[in-house]
């Protein structure tokens, strides 16, 4: 393990102003100058928009750096045909320099592209997630 | 799974907000002058030049082609001071910036319905990409309400919908060549000159 980003309950579905909580393990050959834990979104390629961070200057070679980020409100995740808006949570070591990102999906729709409330918090695998495609939205001709 | 517009035509709607087309005309009058005094620039410029070489043949030639491109400039000219002076359709929205999902009133009134023989009115969220190489962007609709579409004077003249925007699409979004713009199209069809006008409005995210 090099770097390791552990999101709580293993959440991948967020609500738009949610919270996203949990930790950052790390483990590294040598202490890193610098250590940066991010949440942000991106259109294909693009650069990524930061809507919240942590900057840790002096850190150990291994070590646990708990994390809890309210998220703002927009911009959805997104699927369409000719672009799409991702989320991330990042996590990264200036030298050495590795790096670990994990994918999640901010928006008010589940799978199906329905309106969903706080309650229950969806817990799916990482494996099977998705939001809803333009397709999905139907035909509105 | 379709959207269904429930649509009215009641024309006493208050608190409504007049749109503003995404098109100007006075803009392409101004492009079309600053294009024709550059032309006409180039023109004199080269000319002299011809006239002061002796070249009559190519200066007959040149003169030809200044004729044409001005010809082509003036009608040009010509067809958006029409467009100018001729009163506008209005549209007033009941609310400009209206949330996914939510209910949202439309009026409409043309001041020159007699010439109209059909018009209709859509709701349309697209996607766009701005193209580096390309002078018009990719586009790519998400979603798309009738709110109208009618051959009868009576509702060309002037009339209102309500209608919902789509509760589970994307709102408003613009970042860098992305975007994702809803708009209200309005086509008002004519012998002579259709005319298509497009409303922007700025849809926001639900409420948190």
């Amino acid at each position: 393990m090099a770097i390791q980003i552990n999101i709580k309950d293993d959440n991948i579905m967020f609500l738009p102003g949610d919270e996203i909580e949990g930790e950052v393990r790390w483990e590294l050959p040598q202490a890193p100058a610098g250590f940066v834990v991010n949440v942000y979104w991106f259109t294909d390629g693009s650069v990524s928009n930061i809507v919240q961070g942590l900057e840790l200057n002096s850190v150990d070679a291994s070590g646990t750096l708990p994390f809890k980020f309210s998220l703002p409100v927009t911009p959805y995740s997104y699927s369409g045909k000719l672009f799409s808006i991702s989320w991330e949570i990042e996590a990264y070591s200036v030298s050495p320099d590795e790096r670990c990102a994990r994918p999640f999906i901010m928006s008010p729709y589940n799978t199906v592209g329905e309106l969903r409330s706080r309650e229950p918090i969806f817990t799916l695998q990482s494996s099977d997630y998705g939001w809803p495609a333009v397709d999905s939205f139907g035909d509105f001709s | 799974m379709g959207i269904q517009s429930n649509i009215k035509y009641d024309r006493n709607i208050s608190g409504m907000t007049e749109l503003k087309s995404s098109s100007s005309t006075a803009l392409s009058l101004i492009i079309i002058s600053f294009c024709a005094l550059l032309w006409n620039s180039i023109f004199i410029t080269q000319y002299k030049y011809q006239w002061t070489i002796d070249d009559k043949e190519s200066s007959i030639i040149l003169l030809g082609f200044f004729i044409a491109v001005n010809i082509a400039l003036f009608i040009a000219f010509c067809y958006y001071l029409v467009f100018y002076y001729i009163r506008q359709p209005m549209l007033k929205i009941s609310n400009i910036s209206p949330r996914l999902g939510e209910k949202v009133a439309v009026t409409w009134e043309l001041p020159d319905y007699r010439s109209v023989s059909r018009l209709s009115i859509i709701l349309e969220g697209f996607e766009s990409i701005e193209n580096l190489y390309k002078e018009k962007p990719s586009q790519s609709i998400i979603a798309s309400i009738r709110l109208t579409d009618t051959i009868e004077k009576r509702d060309i003249r002037s009339g209102s919908a309500e209608f919902n925007i789509p509760g589970n699409s994307m709102h408003s979004f613009t970042a860098g060549r992305f975007q994702i713009i809803w708009h209200l199209k309005l086509h008002a069809e004519k012998e002579w000159k259709d005319r298509r006008i497009k409303y922007i409005i700025n849809v926001q995210p639900h409420e948190v």
